[in-house]
This record gives C-alpha cells, sequence and structure tokens, in this order.
C-alpha cells in the first residue's frame, strides 16, 4: 500500500516537473512593452506609473498601497473588536493569545528599552510594527492597480515607496523627540538633535531593505522562465523573512532612542561632587 | 522644486495622515481594548492570589495562635501536675503524720487504759483479797468457832490462787 502511494507520488512530481520545463522551453512572451531597464527604474522613481488617487491627483503605487493596508487593517481591527474582543475568556484561546502576544511584543518592547515613560511609545511601536509587517507582506498578493497610462501593475510595499519610508523614519524620528521633551525637556532635545542622521538612516533603511525585495521580485517575474518555483523562495520567503527583520530593525531602534533620550539624569551637583573627588 | 529620487513633501505628509489614522485606528480598536482585558484578568488573577495570600496568612495566623494555645495548655497542665503533686505531697505528710500523732494518741490512750485496768484489777485483786482475807477472817471465826485450822488455809490458798 506505500509503495503503490510512493509510486502515484512519484509520477505526480515528475509529470510537473516535466510540464515546467516544458512550458518554460516553449512559452514565447506575447507583449511587453517595458524594458528590464525602465521596470527597475520605475520600481525606484515611481517617474512612469502613478496612479490616480481618488481622481485629485497622481500618486505612487506605494501609496495606494498604503491607503490599502490601512484600510485593511482598519477593517481586520473593527471585526476584531466587534466578534472577537468581548468573547475573551480568562482562559484564552489560540487567536485571543496570538492577539494578547502581539500587544504584550510591542509593550514589552516598549517597557523593556524605555523604563520610564513607555505608554505612547507602545502605541507607536504597535502601530508601526503592523504596518510595516502587514505591509510588506501585501505585496505578495499582487493586488492590481491600473495606472494613468493605462498599464496594469501590482501594487507594491508601501515602504518601498520612498516617499513612505521618510515619513515613517521622521515621524519614528518625531516620536524620539517626543519622548526626549518629555523625559528631559530642553536637554531631552538636545540629546535628540545629536543624533541629526537618525530620520535619514531609518528612512532609508527602510526604503534600501524594501527596495531590494522589491527589485529581486521585478526581476524574478519580469522573465517568464523564472516565475517557475523560484517565486516561492524569492517571493515567499524572502518578502517574509524581510517583513519580519525590517518590523524588528525599525521598532527596535524606535524603542532605544527614546528610552535613551527620555532617560532621567541625574542632577548636575553630583556630577560635579563626582569630578571634584576624581 | 525638483527633488531627487521623485520625493514628494504632498505624498510624504499623505503617508503620515494614512499612517497616523492607522495607529489611531488600530489603538482604539485593538491595542487598548486587548490591553484592558489583559489588565482585568491580571487584577482578577492579582485579587485571587490575594486572597489566597491572606487566607494563607490567616491559617498561619491561627495556626500560630493554636501553638501558643496549645503550649500554654501544656504549660498549664504541667503547672497543675506539679501543684497537685505538691498538694498530694503535703497531703500524704500531714495524713502521715496525723496517723502518726493518732496512733501515739491510741498508744497513749491503750497505755492509760492499761494502767487504769492495772490498777483496777489489783484494786480488784485487792479488794477481793481484803474481802477474801476478811471472808476468810471471817470463816476463820466461824471455824474457830466451830472449826478448823487446815480449811482455813486451803480456803486462803485457792484465793491467792484466783
Amino acid at each position: 500500500m506505500k509503495l503503490k502511494k510512493k509510486r502515484t507520488l512519484f509520477i505526480l512530481f515528475l509529470a510537473a516537473v516535466l510540464l515546467l520545463v516544458f512550458s518554460m522551453l516553449l512559452y514565447r512572451p506575447g507583449g511587453k512593452h517595458e524594458s528590464i531597464t525602465e521596470v527597475m527604474r520605475d520600481a525606484v522613481l515611481h517617474e512612469e506609473n502613478r496612479i490616480a488617487f481618488l481622481e485629485i491627483r497622481d500618486v505612487n503605487p506605494g501609496l495606494i498601497s498604503a491607503v490599502s493596508v490601512t484600510v485593511i487593517l482598519l477593517v481586520a481591527a473593527a471585526l476584531i473588536r466587534i466578534l472577537i474582543i468581548p468573547r475573551f475568556q480568562y482562559v484564552p484561546g489560540r487567536f485571543q493569545i496570538l492577539l494578547e502576544q502581539l500587544v504584550s511584543l510591542f509593550d514589552g518592547l516598549a517597557k523593556s528599552n524605555s523604563p520610564h515613560r513607555n505608554g505612547f511609545l507602545g502605541v507607536y511601536l504597535f502601530g508601526a510594527g503592523i504596518y510595516i509587517f502587514v505591509g510588506t507582506l501585501f505585496e505578495l498578493f499582487g493586488f492590481q492597480a491600473v495606472t494613468t497610462s493605462g498599464l496594469s501593475v501590482a501594487l507594491p510595499a508601501p515602504l518601498s515607496d520612498i516617499n513612505g519610508a521618510i515619513a515613517l523614519g521622521c515621524l519614528s524620528y518625531l516620536v524620539i523627540l517626543s519622548g526626549g521633551i518629555a523625559g528631559n525637556g530642553l536637554r531631552g532635545v538636545g540629546n535628540t538633535l545629536k543624533d541629526f542622521s537618525l530620520p535619514i538612516s531609518m528612512s532609508f533603511r527602510l526604503f534600501g531593505a524594501l527596495l531590494s525585495g522589491l527589485l529581486v521580485t521585478e526581476l524574478v517575474y519580469y522573465y517568464i522562465q523564472l516565475s517557475f518555483v523560484l517565486p516561492v523562495l524569492v517571493g515567499v520567503m524572502f518578502t517574509l523573512l524581510h517583513a519580519l527583520i525590517q518590523t524588528y530593525v525599525l521598532t527596535m531602534l524606535t524603542a532605544l532612542f527614546y528610552g535613551e533620550v527620555s532617560e532621567p539624569h541625574a542632577p548636575e551637583k553630583a556630577k560635579t561632587t563626582g569630578k571634584a573627588r576624581i | 522644486m525638483n527633488i531627487p529620487l521623485n520625493i514628494d513633501w504632498q505624498q510624504i505628509l499623505l503617508h503620515l495622515f494614512n499612517f497616523v489614522i492607522l495607529t489611531a485606528g488600530l489603538y482604539v480598536l485593538l491595542y487598548q481594548p486587548v490591553k484592558d482585558f489583559m489588565k482585568k484578568r491580571e487584577t482578577y488573577y492579582q485579587g485571587l492570589s490575594d486572597a489566597a495570600q491572606g487566607e494563607l496568612e490567616k491559617a498561619q495566623q491561627l495556626r500560630k495562635s493554636c501553638d501558643e494555645k496549645w503550649n500554654a495548655a501544656e504549660e498549664e497542665i504541667r503547672q497543675r501536675k506539679a501543684a497537685a503533686a505538691l498538694e498530694m505531697e503535703q497531703e500524704k505528710r500531714q495524713n502521715l503524720e496525723e496517723t502518726k500523732e493518732q496512733c501515739e494518741s491510741l498508744l497513749c490512750q491503750a497505755r492509760e487504759n492499761a494502767d487504769m485496768e492495772k490498777k483496777r484489777i489489783l484494786e480488784s485483786a485487792r479488794e477481793e483479797a481484803a474481802l477474801l482475807a476478811v471472808s476468810a477472817l471471817e470463816k476463820l471465826s466461824t471455824s474457830a468457832k466451830e472449826g478448823s485450822l487446815e480449811a482455813f488455809l486451803e480456803e486462803a490458798e485457792r484465793g491467792s490462787r484466783a
């Protein structure tokens, strides 16, 4: 019985491989409108493929992705709030554990890195973490949108748009600055402004990481011969990995810097006496 | 202004606005309710834990007071035993002395009685001897009148034996 099953599986596998090889060899692409250089350039700069946003102005596809992610997340959150949270039990089920772990993860990150002042930080990290993670996975679904020139493009990750990355990087910096002001007043502002390169590094780190994923995916999908089997690794696993990594990196960095600048400093007197003793 | 890399301030602001709405929505719909529930559960279990701790402390206090009472009772028992033993010893000694005194008084009484009995017997013997002597004298006088000396002697000898 086992032998028969194994044989059937092997025959199926062989048939699938042969089908793939034949389709790769026999396929002749039809209409290709853009060269690879144009695709790559447009993935970075979004000069060509723009989408009309609510018929008001033309925007990068990344902004449409960002709004879509926000809508999806808010609808999901509203459904969870209405249908699941009221049924929470003291002994939790699997989904409740998942939600609690999610909240505890970012809350714990805020508390461990900024023990003095972490209420707002926890909320910000939760929002940013969920946004980066879901936004990065969003590109996996390949939702289509029509550009102003009539082309169909797959919506990318929101943060692969440099404007989205700059927005999140600068907002993280502002959050850190607010922590500095709340914790130490003017001294906190000074501590935060010392790291003036932070918003640029945060923005471009996010942008670079997500853009590299996008470029590799674009490259793979551009050639039909590479579109078999390989996207499972490149598209899914890489996307999952860098979704996790970028979520962790940005939230961890924000929490670390926030904790550093909001930490109350010892009064000057103690320092001067210390120096005098030395 | 032509900014490189197709950076657009309006789109940055739109991204910011979008993210702020998302964060606010997630806070209201997900973060805060889940945190509230977790806090409520923590409070509930903390209450249970506190109650259990209180019961434990109460039980420990009860045990401590029971131990104290037990020790006090044992001490009291020990003291009472000691007092009872002392009292018994005293009573025993007293009884012994009383008995000794009683014995001595009984002995004295018996001696007195014996002395008195002895005196009385001696007295009665004396009286009897006197009576015998008187009767003998009377008999003697009678035998002198009517009879013999031998009868008098026999009579005297019988009287001394009695």
